[in-house]
């Protein structure tokens, strides 16, 4: 069932009190601007803070600026996807941990656990940097060439219309991996007779079948088609940053199967911008 | 209105599923795919199979052969006709539509034995309505102008008004500079007259659509005229169990530079019309199963081979041309893949089935490589060269399409070599004319046009290459079919057929100086022939570089390649590169060595064969639609039927698999070709000669037995391989006297003295061949 970014709908924003975790707040902040939207913040602790003590520890009012708290006590991950599904929130901007750096770049249990079940979109983003100026201008998004893949191209294109933005198709051929076996799979193709027409005709019907999820005349005038070799998830980090990427866009087949759980792991591990899953 | 008669044609679909291709459901995952593959053809015209009221990915275009127009800069492209098949259906304002309502039942199926496309459908509108449709269409091979498309439509549960539409619809961006529509509302008859670019370039599409009920036909209520097009509409009231019949008959000009075209073609509609939907629909199917009769190739224990291999052969025979002077592109009339462009693979891999089953339609194919002769002339001259070098890419006027280079997904401009650098197609079309020569003893197309291609092409490579001090003549500066290593030097598939060129050229020069018919006189004399001349082709032939490795039975793909040839893992075939490959990567695209032995079977012996194919199997990573299907004839031929059996069926899925993901533009009738091909001459061992045919069947795995006919210097074989290839039925159908063996045996006769009809065993193991 493919999550949509719904216009309107709540964003929500988990604080655990620390200073990395308000920096998703900057790229929520933008997004709610873009989508017309509010946010929400939730703060889940075993002992929560009170109004007085929140207002203490940030002076600085932007961090709570038109926003709507929400404070619990009990556990973060579970509290966090109540809140999610109470308020209806299209949209969850998290850090992917908070605190020392993990290990080979996981993400923090809560994170963790709020990505895979969440009832909507979840929008991850390094503690590595601050956002304050954050814009959304060049939105990435992978394909592994799936009909079910191509869902994310209608949620994400809604926002980058809000946002005059354009957007990058990436698919990654993988040599490694057999193709995809999903029917209505566009894979680039066995057999290239020619390549001054294989190669053209196979980047159309990719467009094309693309399309079929949005409108056509949209598509080709927004989006550029991007090959790229080797593994998916290198390939992912590096046109985002070759190409300036502010957000990737990942339709997620919600398995945790080695192959996709490794190129999963390691775009969160090391995305250069926000990266945005969502479950298809 | 009330219940038509049953059932709603005359024809009905076939329900033997070794004829069908079905697709049952909807889901638009494939849908370019399938309009390619549900593509009904005649040689003439074709017509894809898109879905009759249209969905967001359908392309439902018409195409023509030899119909080309000018794109600019592009250079020549097949044109798009429009959407001839254009029919949408509403009761009471809620569309038949598969996006909308409820799909009950809906399955399109190409019937290969009868050439009709079909479609079951039972839909529910989204207030409930449910309708019973059969659609059928085809492409008429008893009158190839004629396109006809009916569609039965019962009310199964509603009592309302139905709306009818259809009409003919250009595709945008098709081209066309300028449109007329017309009416004849006395004739029923409507059309469009289209004009392209460079002027004098037209086409006109006529249409005769009624729609039958019960009380007779009804007339459409309105006509409306449009920027794409025109639409007619039917308005009418139908009841529970009301069942009304719509009949199309389209007839299509590309001939004449008139100024209403559609015009010129409403006569022929109108006739056809007049004769009736049925009457068409029946001749076609009657035709079609008179083709199959002769065409077919029944395998016994494998259904799904059977199947594969009849849709292979369903689409030859929609391909072949019924007009001179035209020719096959890389993606028949099934879609716009390759710009429509004709390449080396219509003379390798596709003509020499008809030369089987169709000769007329081989001999047209010649006749389009004829009429370029002069535009081959031409180009070989700019490049320095004698004789003729025939286009890697040909259209309408014969010069070379290809383009020098494109723009790669990645982004990168990627040189592209195979025009400059395929030279081996002189070769091919050489290789062609001589095989048809055989096939038929056709003097007179010989002497028209045959000699002077096989003449022109020698006259080619022997000025092609040149001697080197090692007393050897050599060829630098190819490609061939292996296109990812270019600019090489005595590349073994070009100097093997260009061998084979000049020393056939020789034969037939001799032949031509043996006869007494004045107009081979004047052809010598025209041709510049000599006994100078043709000693000098024949000691080129003899001295051509041959590429055997000292020592043992390898044949070199190019001076050098064995230096790169190691380093491959097998089984580790790379995919197809974006931007191409290091002249040092061992790795071959496809068939290129091993097709010698397709082509020249008689000229390797079986060692030289196996050696090759050991050698060059794993370093070949079959990149191309070509090259399964010919490893499928070699490892057959040598016996390798587990082998044998993988690539054949490799070879049938090119289009029919979803995973190959690029018939989108169109079916790949080379391979098909191929895949015949390997049947006939791989898994039957069918080996030609003059006055004879001899067999030395290896079935694949699986199979028990295959039966098929041999149209062969006039006369027709019919021919049964039983008991896994032990047992030999041959039976004389038409034509005098001819030899047959089996697998080395005695040669036994056919004919009214021994017969007609023989069976054959294996006599002894035959002595294997040696190299020429």
């Amino acid at each position: 069932m493919m999550q949509f970014l719904e216009t309107n709908a709540p964003i929500l924003v988990p604080l655990d009190g620390s200073e990395h975790a308000t920096y998703a707040l900057a790229v929520a902040r933008r997004l709610a601007e873009l989508l017309g939207a509010d946010i929400h913040v939730v703060h889940v602790a075993a002992t929560p803070m009170s109004p007085a003590e929140w207002r203490a520890k940030w002076r600085d009012d932007a961090v709570l600026s038109r926003a709507v708290l929400h404070v619990r006590a009990g556990d973060p991950a579970e509290n966090i996807l109540e809140v999610a599904r109470e308020r209806r929130c299209g949209i969850i901007v998290m850090c992917t941990h908070t605190g020392l750096p993990k290990p080979e770049g996981r993400m923090g249990s809560v994170a963790d656990r709020v990505f895979r079940t969440a009832p909507c979109p979840v929008i991850l983003v390094r503690p590595d940097r601050r956002y304050d100026d954050w814009q959304l201008r060049t939105v990435l998004l992978p394909h592994d060439a799936t009909p079910a893949s191509a869902l994310a191209i209608a949620p994400a294109r809604r926002l980058i219309e809000r946002a005059g933005a354009k957007m990058i198709v990436l698919h990654v051929r993988d040599m490694a991996a057999p193709p995809p076996q999903e029917p209505g799979a566009i894979p680039p193709p066995q057999y290239v007779d020619q390549a001054q027409y294989e190669w053209p005709a196979w980047a159309q019907e990719f467009l094309d079948r693309l399309g079929r999820e949005t409108d056509y005349a949209w598509l080709h005038a927004n989006v550029r088609l991007v090959l790229g070799e080797g593994s998916p998830a290198e390939a992912v980090l590096r046109t985002a940053r070759e190409r300036d990427a502010d957000l990737i866009a990942c339709a997620w087949h919600g398995t945790l199967d080695p192959q996709h759980a490794e190129t999963l792991k390691r775009m969160i591990a090391a995305t250069p911008c926000p990266l945005l899953i969502m479950r298809v | 209105m009330q219940t038509a008669a049953h059932p709603p044609f005359r024809v009905m679909p076939t329900g033997d599923e070794r004829w069908l291709i079905r697709e049952t459901g909807f889901s638009q995952d494939r849908e370019h795919d399938l309009e390619s593959i549900f593509t009904v053809s005649n040689g003439r015209f074709g017509v894809r199979g898109s879905i009759a009221e249209g969905s967001p990915l359908s392309h439902p275009a018409t195409y023509a052969a030899g119909f080309f127009r000018s794109d600019g800069a592009h250079g020549r492209q097949a044109v798009t006709l429009p959407n001839v098949a254009l029919l949408r259906a509403t009761a009471d304002g809620l569309p038949f539509s598969l996006s909308t309502g409820r799909i009950l039942q809906h399955e399109r199926v190409l019937d290969l034995r009868q050439g009709l496309l079909w479609r079951r459908w039972v839909h529910e509108t989204s207030d409930g309505r449910i309708a019973f449709i059969l659609g059928v269409r085809g492409a008429s091979i008893t009158d190839p102008s004629l396109l006809f498309q009916g569609c039965y439509l019962e009310c199964h549960n509603f009592t309302g008004d139905l709306l009818v539409e259809a009409g003919i619809e250009r595709l945008p961006l098709d081209g066309a500079t300028r449109m007329d529509v017309f009416e004849d509302r006395e004739q029923g008859i409507a059309g469009v007259s289209l004009f392209y670019s460079p002027p004098g370039k037209s086409a006109g599409l006529a249409e005769s659509a009624k729609i039958v009920g019960a009380a007779g036909a009804i007339a459409p209520s309105e006509f409306i005229e449009s920027e794409g097009g025109f639409h007619r509409r039917w308005k009418l009231t139908a009841r529970v169990g009301d069942a009304l019949r719509f009949e199309r008959l389209t007839t299509v000009s590309v001939t004449g530079a008139g100024q209403a075209p559609a015009r010129e073609a409403a006569p022929a509609a109108a006739a056809a019309a007049a004769r009736g939907f049925d009457d068409a629909l029946a001749r076609h199917a009657e035709e079609w199963a008179r083709r199959w009769s002769r065409a077919d190739i029944q395998i016994e224990g494998d259904d799904d081979a059977q199947r594969k291999l009849r849709f292979a052969i369903y689409h030859l025979l929609s391909a072949a041309p019924v007009d001179e002077g035209v020719s096959i592109g890389a993606r028949a009339l099934t879609g716009e893949g390759y710009r429509g462009h004709v390449f080396w693979d219509t003379e390798i891999f596709v003509l020499p089935f008809y030369l089987l089953v169709d000769p007329g339609a081989a001999r047209r194919l010649l006749t389009f490589r004829w009429n370029g002769l002069d535009a081959a002339r031409r180009r070989a001259h700019d490049l320095g060269y004698a004789g003729a070098l025939f286009p890697w890419e040909a259209a309408d006027r014969h010069t070379d399409e290809t383009p020098e280079y494109f723009v790669s997904p990645t982004g990168e401009i990627v040189p592209i070599f195979s025009g400059r650098q395929e030279h081996h197609i002189s070769a091919g079309v050489a290789w062609a004319v001589w095989r048809y020569w055989q096939a038929t003893h056709d003097v007179d197309f010989l002497l028209t046009a045959g000699c002077e291609i096989l003449f022109e092409t020698a006259r080619f490579w022997a000025s092609r290459g040149r001697f080197e001090p090692d007393g050897r003549y050599h060829i630098a500066g190819v490609m061939g079919p292996d296109e990812y290593h270019s600019n090489v030097t005595d590349d073994a598939y070009t100097n093997h057929m260009a061998r084979w060129n000049l020393a056939r050229a020789a034969e037939a020069a001799e032949w031509l100086a043996g006869q007494n018919l004045a107009r081979a006189r004047d052809l010598y004399r025209r041709c510049r022939l000599s006994t100078g001349v043709v000693a000098e082709w024949r000691a080129k032939a003899r001295q051509m570089a041959d590429g055997f490795l000292p020592g043992n039975l390898l044949l070199e793909q190019f001076r050098g390649y064995s230096k790169i040839a190691g380093g491959v893992t097998v089984g580790s075939a790379p995919p197809p590169p974006l931007t191409g490959r290091k002249e040092t990567d061992p790795w071959i695209k496809q068939a290129a060595v091993v097709l010698l032995f397709q082509l020249l079977p008689r000229d390797y012996s079986d060692d030289v064969v196996a050696a090759n194919l050991a050698y060059y199997a794993p370093r070949t990573a079959h990149a191309s639609s070509l090259s399964p299907s010919t490893y499928a004839l070699v490892a057959g031929r040598l016996g390798e039927r587990a082998l044998a059996r993988r690539f054949f069926m490799q070879a049938a899925d090119i289009d029919l698999s979803s995973r190959a993901g690029n018939a989108s533009g169109g079916v790949h009738i080379a391979g098909m070709g191929g895949l015949c091909q390997a049947t006939l001459f791989g898994f039957a061992g069918l080996q030609t000669e003059d006055g004879g045919l001899s067999f030395r069947p290896h079935l694949p795995e699986g199979w028990s037995g295959l039966r098929f006919q041999v149209q062969w210097q006039q006369r027709r074989v019919a021919v049964q391989i039983r008991e896994n290839g032990n047992l030999l039925d041959a039976e004389l159908v038409e034509g005098e006297d001819i030899s047959v063996s089996l697998a080395g045996g005695p040669t036994v006769r056919l004919g009214s003295q021994a017969g007609r009809r023989r069976e054959l065993r294996p006599f002894a193991q035959e002595s294997p061949m040696r190299p020429a």
